[in-house]
């Protein structure tokens, strides 16, 4: 029979790692979702990304069923394997962490561009870049 | 100590930010104790986030929410503007919120109640109620698949089995979702119940179900359609199908040969707007419909096959 929504619920959580503690608890708890079972639901379906963030869009439907995708991960995780490092610059703005390059950016733009809220592919490149400046990665053409 | 203090305090950190910026505002406001980030507005009561934003929630245990913290969080999230050349993320405002210790893993417990249709009785699988006498007890944990049990179609199901289930009945279910209702036949007297369902979450938590109400044994359940059953699988003492309408009228044939000359059937998941269509699809493959009940928009329909 038809469902019907009635929200629907953004996060991001680690792989493999999610638990009923915030932001999950008071975000699916407010909607009397199963907690305990979205946790157990994510962290099957993401255990071989254990750790790596991964955001995730869940349907909660009116009898409090729900079903949930996961979406890229977010651009800085992107922009660090790019790179090669292993994580960001510890002081942003003195220290660089690594280099992409531009066609690095573009790629990672196009794969980002459904799940960003960018108007365009040009607006996806500036929030990409953006993004990696504010994680100490030097963007070079 | 109770279970309610030795859980931690949470701080609530929010912030209305530009929508292309979510994703990093989050990361810059996520802390050591908490990786996770949540998108959207706070509590159904906060007011809709003003065009071209959203609201980007991030949490830290409450001990270590400090001043000097909290410091440096503002600081991270100012210097965004610069960092990144994006005059849109300067002046964003960083609020602060403090929420008691919460056992969240058990808050869908507060919000879900026990119910009872005739004498079924769906509880938790924590309630320590025990069941009254003629009372038969179900125990449900909601989980992805159909949720609570609640819904209008599920319990006119639930109350038309009571009237058609006879001790050592073999039935099967279309379309079986949490199992519940192929769990229920059982509870009610069925010999043995055979659940299918398209969706791979279905059948281990249609297995868990019946482990938990005590008829694992009795019950066997396949992943797929309709394909999934063999030429072994007929003459059902009963049919149960909780699915959508056009499902049930292209299938009406197929669920009627799978039942024995004057089975039974239970049948619902149809609104309003198809009842008429979906039992002229019953009685056309040989579905004689006796009971149609409606609850809400819903219909559901039970009968014989001639």
């Amino acid at each position: 029979m038809a469902k019907e929504v009635s929200a629907k619920v953004k996060l991001q959580c680690p792989g493999g790692q999610a638990t009923p503690a915030p932001p999950v608890g008071p975000a699916l708890g407010s909607h009397g979702v199963n907690i305990a079972a979205f946790v157990k639901e994510f962290n099957d379906r993401t255990k071989n990304d254990k750790g790596l963030i991964i955001p995730v869009e869940i349907t909660i439907y009116k009898d409090r069923s729900f079903t949930f995708i996961l979406k890229s991960p977010p651009a800085s995780v992107l922009l660090i394997k790019a790179a090669g490092i292993e994580k960001g610059a510890g002081l942003v703005g003195t220290e660089v962490a690594g280099t992409v390059t531009k066609a690095q950016v573009m790629e990672i733009a196009k794969l980002k561009l459904k799940d960003l809220n960018a108007r365009d592919l040009d607006a996806a490149c500036r929030i990409v870049e953006g993004t990696a400046r504010a994680a100490g990665i030097k963007v070079k053409d | 100590m109770s279970e309610s203090t030795a859980l931690p305090g949470w701080t609530e950190i929010l912030v209305l930010a530009p929508l292309e910026w979510l994703e990093l505002v989050g990361e810059q406001i996520c802390s050591a104790t908490c990786a996770s980030v949540a998108y959207g507005p706070p509590s159904l009561g906060t007011p809709k986030a003003r065009a071209g934003c959203d609201y980007v929630r991030a949490y830290v245990i409450d001990s270590m929410d400090t001043a000097a913290w909290r410091a440096a969080l503002q600081a991270r999230v100012a210097a965004l503007a610069s960092l990144t050349g994006a005059p849109e993320l300067a002046g964003l405002e960083l609020r602060f919120r403090r929420l008691p210790p919460e056992d969240y893993a058990r808050s869908w417990e507060k919000v879900w109640r026990p119910f009872r249709v005739g004498r079924l009785a769906v509880l938790r699988p924590t309630d320590s109620r025990t069941p009254r006498p003629g009372e038969i007890d179900l125990r449900l944990e909601p989980g992805a698949v159909f949720g609570t049990g609640r819904h209008a179609t599920t319990r006119l199901c639930l109350g038309l089995l009571q009237r058609s289930v006879r001790a050592g009945d073999r039935v099967l279910d279309a379309g079986t979702g949490t199992g519940l209702l192929a769990v229920a036949a059982c509870k009610l007297g069925a010999r043995s119940a055979l659940g299918f369902d398209i969706d791979p979450a279905s059948v281990p938590h249609a297995r868990h179900l019946a482990a938990s109400n005590g008829c694992l044994e009795r019950t066997t359940w396949r992943c797929g359609g309709f394909e999934v059953l063999t030429r072994e699988d007929r003459s059902f003492d009963g049919v149960i199908a909780n699915i959508y309408s056009d499902i049930l009228q292209a299938h009406a044939q197929e669920l009627g040969e799978r039942l024995r000359p004057e089975g039974w059937f239970v049948f619902s998941g149809v609104p309003e707007a198809h009842a008429l269509a979906t039992r002229a699809a019953f009685e056309s493959a040989g579905l004689r419909v006796s009971e149609e009940l409606v609850r809400g928009r819903w219909h559901a329909f039970a009968g014989r096959a001639c």
